[in-house]
């Protein structure tokens, strides 16, 4: 998979195209904005990296460049600008994802990975957490081997769950992406559910409540 | 405070109103002086006609008595469009040496109008009083009184005088007008300029609008000169938060990228991946205390913050815990106990104040402790409560806490000492109170921040 990196500091643009080629990422890495629009003009990229602190001009700039020239593919945004007003006017801009240095190396691939995925319009159908495992198109649920009989509520609840790991989500974020508009719900209808889960899954240690704000599904307790 | 506009329109108005009493006085004294001569002049000058009418047509016998009716007089007047409304005023009557009363007007008293000498006097009888003029005509030997009353004569000088008050008053009713006009219109330079600079806000500190009146030349271009004074430093002040905030984090986001490169490296021993973990820890410890120096230092020396957001407590500290390290999730038993309260602040900063005392919660608290948070009510204050089990605080560590770079002595946690300071700050910008206290349930901390509630703040 090939990465265009915008980076002018040397020291961090090489951690970086070392770094991901650890992850198989085949990475060209430019120092200047026009260079980049050059490479974009030229080539095909799977992603681009792009700081904001350009040398010839400003990221900003060079990321409406980019969408004008009616280039669509994701931009990630790394800079060291950690202000609300850079963040949104580089979302603005077109950039897909943002995220402000020190960065750990995981997360900018995880990020990177979820970026091309969502650009590739598919998802994986089967997710394994652990020994959880989530089967998207057949609506099926396994935990240690061991299929688990859910409602599909009870389903949509899990896959939330699933798809926001070691995320604290709130009741009302829960109800808002499980069910759908006209699902009536009943107003302990999270609980409920979150309590068959444990009881289906025999492990209440998983879904982790946190007391008036909500769930996170913890995935060192799915070891 | 004192006004301007309203000191000239007090001063002027005064004036005018003080000016015009004097005229009015003055023109009364005079016109009443003038007009008692005027009296006086027409009583001798029918009293002389009289004399003549007298000598020349009348030989007025003992036993004759004539009466005029002056009345009829007006008539006849009044058909030759020469008389006068106030001409009946006047009176007079006749008398011969011997005291016998010769002629009198219709209008004139029954009681003799005597008076001892020629010429002017004035006479009180029975309750009234009369201006008299007296002509001796020795040929006839007749006394010839002309009279007039002196409550008809005051009553004709007070119309003719209050004849003249009228247009006084008039004027000067117009003259306020267009002072207020004027003085309006005047000061509407002033005006413009005191609006500009009531709209003139932190966040956008454009020059104020030429207002092309040489008086106010000097004080805009002082103001001008300030505003961007004011401008340039603030905006000094953010390039050189958002450069040192760049050269700090891209050397520290290197340091941690090359660390991790080399714990990619699977041929690496036991030792060295140990020394690679502590480098990475290290790295992170600094980034930590970097981004506290930045935060602190954008406290400090910006002012340019919007404290008048509408704050939802509950919904920040909802984000603040979800937004938590999982393992720090997992690792203590949080608990939230709110209301949905607002206040009025900057909800960036309350977050952050948050989000430091969430983390001096954890991080001096056993594993697996409760750390609770809790959002009321109490009075006219909406209070937030960050209570932790750890092993609290002295009287005089709970004094010392929120100096910058403070420490508790002996503390195994990694930290600057910012933390609190940020708080404190934070705390400062938004008016409100922050306490630590000894925690009542478990044995632990409670640090309290009392914000005032939004209601009150707008019946404020």
């Amino acid at each position: 998979m090939r990465i265009l990196l915008v980076e002018d500091d040397c020291l961090l643009g090489d951690g970086i195209k070392t770094g991901l080629k650890h992850f198989s990422y085949a990475v060209d890495w430019v120092k200047k904005g026009s260079h980049a629009l050059q490479a974009l003009s030229t080539d095909v990229f799977e992603l681009v990296i792009l700081d904001l602190g350009l040398p010839d001009m400003d990221g900003i700039e060079l990321m409406s460049q980019i969408r004008k020239a009616a280039i669509s593919t994701p931009v990630l945004i790394l800079t060291a600008r950690d202000q609300l007003e850079d963040k949104l006017s580089g979302l603005n801009a077109g950039a897909d994802d943002y995220m402000v240095k020190p960065f750990d190396l995981r997360e900018l691939e995880a990020r990177i990975r979820a970026l091309v995925r969502r650009n590739h319009g598919h998802s994986d159908d089967l997710v394994e957490l652990g020994q959880l495992s989530l089967n998207l198109s057949a609506h099926q649920a396994s935990y240690q081997s061991r299929v688990l009989k859910l409602s599909r509520r009870e389903f949509q609840l899990l896959r939330v769950l699933v798809e926001n790991k070691n995320r604290v989500l709130s009741r009302a974020q829960l109800e808002q992406m499980a069910y759908g508009w006209d699902d009536e719900i009943e107003s302990n209808a999270v609980e409920v559910h979150i309590h068959n889960l444990r009881k289906k899954m025999i492990n209440t240690q998983a879904i982790k409540t946190i007391r008036g704000v909500g769930y996170m599904l913890d995935t060192q307790a799915l070891l | 405070m004192k006004s301007i506009r309203h000191r000239i329109y007090l001063t002027i108005i005064c004036g005018v109103v003080a000016i015009n009493l004097l005229t009015i006085v003055f023109s009364y004294l005079h016109t009443q002086e003038e007009l008692e001569e005027l009296f006086d002049a027409e009583q001798a000058q029918l009293a002389r006609l009289l004399e003549s009418l007298i000598t020349k047509h009348f030989s007025l016998d003992h036993d004759t008595r004539y009466t005029t009716n002056v009345p009829v007089l007006d008539e006849i007047d009044k058909q030759l469009a020469l008389g006068h409304r106030y001409e009946k005023k006047l009176a007079f009557q006749v008398w011969d040496s011997e005291g016998n009363l010769r002629m009198m007007s219709k209008n004139a008293p029954l009681y003799p109008l005597t008076a001892k000498t020629p010429g002017y006097s004035v006479i009180n009888y029975q309750g009234t009083r009369w201006h008299i003029f007296t002509l001796y005509v020795a040929r006839s030997d007749i006394w010839i009184h002309t009279a007039q009353r002196a409550d008809v004569r005051q009553e004709l000088i007070d119309y003719l005088v209050l004849a003249q008050v009228w247009p006084v008053v008039l004027i000067s009713l117009v003259i306020a007008a267009l002072v207020v006009l004027l003085v309006r219109s005047g000061l509407k330079p002033l005006q413009n300029l005191s609006d500009a600079l009531s709209e003139c806000d932190v966040n956008q500190l454009d020059p104020l609008p030429d207002t092309r009146i040489n008086e106010l030349q000097p004080i805009q271009q002082s103001l001008n000169l300030l505003i961007r004074q004011v401008r340039d430093s603030i905006l000094r002040e953010k390039s050189f938060s958002a450069d040192a905030a760049h050269e700090l984090r891209t050397p520290l986001a290197a340091m941690r990228v090359h660390a991790q490169n080399l714990e990619l490296d699977s041929d690496l021993s036991e030792q060295n991946k140990n020394s690679l973990k502590k480098i990475i820890l290290s790295i992170d410890r600094m980034a930590h205390t970097v981004e506290q120096l930045l935060q602190l230092n954008k406290l400090e020396n910006q002012q340019a913050y919007l404290l008048n957001e509408s704050v939802d407590l509950q919904q920040i500290a909802i984000e603040v815990i979800a937004g938590l390290p999982p393992n720090v999730i997992s690792g203590y038993q949080f608990e939230l106990k709110s209301e949905p309260l607002k206040i009025v602040g900057n909800s960036g900063l309350i977050a952050v104040l948050l989000r430091n005392l969430v983390e001096n919660a954890y991080k001096y608290s056993p594993e697996n402790s409760n750390i609770d948070i809790q959002v009321y009510q109490h009075k006219q204050e909406v209070v937030l409560d960050v209570s932790d089990s750890g092993a609290g605080l002295t009287e005089q560590q709970k004094q010392d806490v929120t100096k910058r770079f403070y420490r508790v002595t002996g503390s195994v946690q990694f930290g600057a000492g910012l933390g609190l300071s940020i708080v404190n700050r934070i705390v400062n910008l938004h008016k409100a109170e922050l306490l630590f206290l000894d925690n009542p349930v478990h044995q632990g901390l409670l640090v309290r921040v009392i914000f005032i509630h939004t209601d009150n703040l707008l019946l404020a």
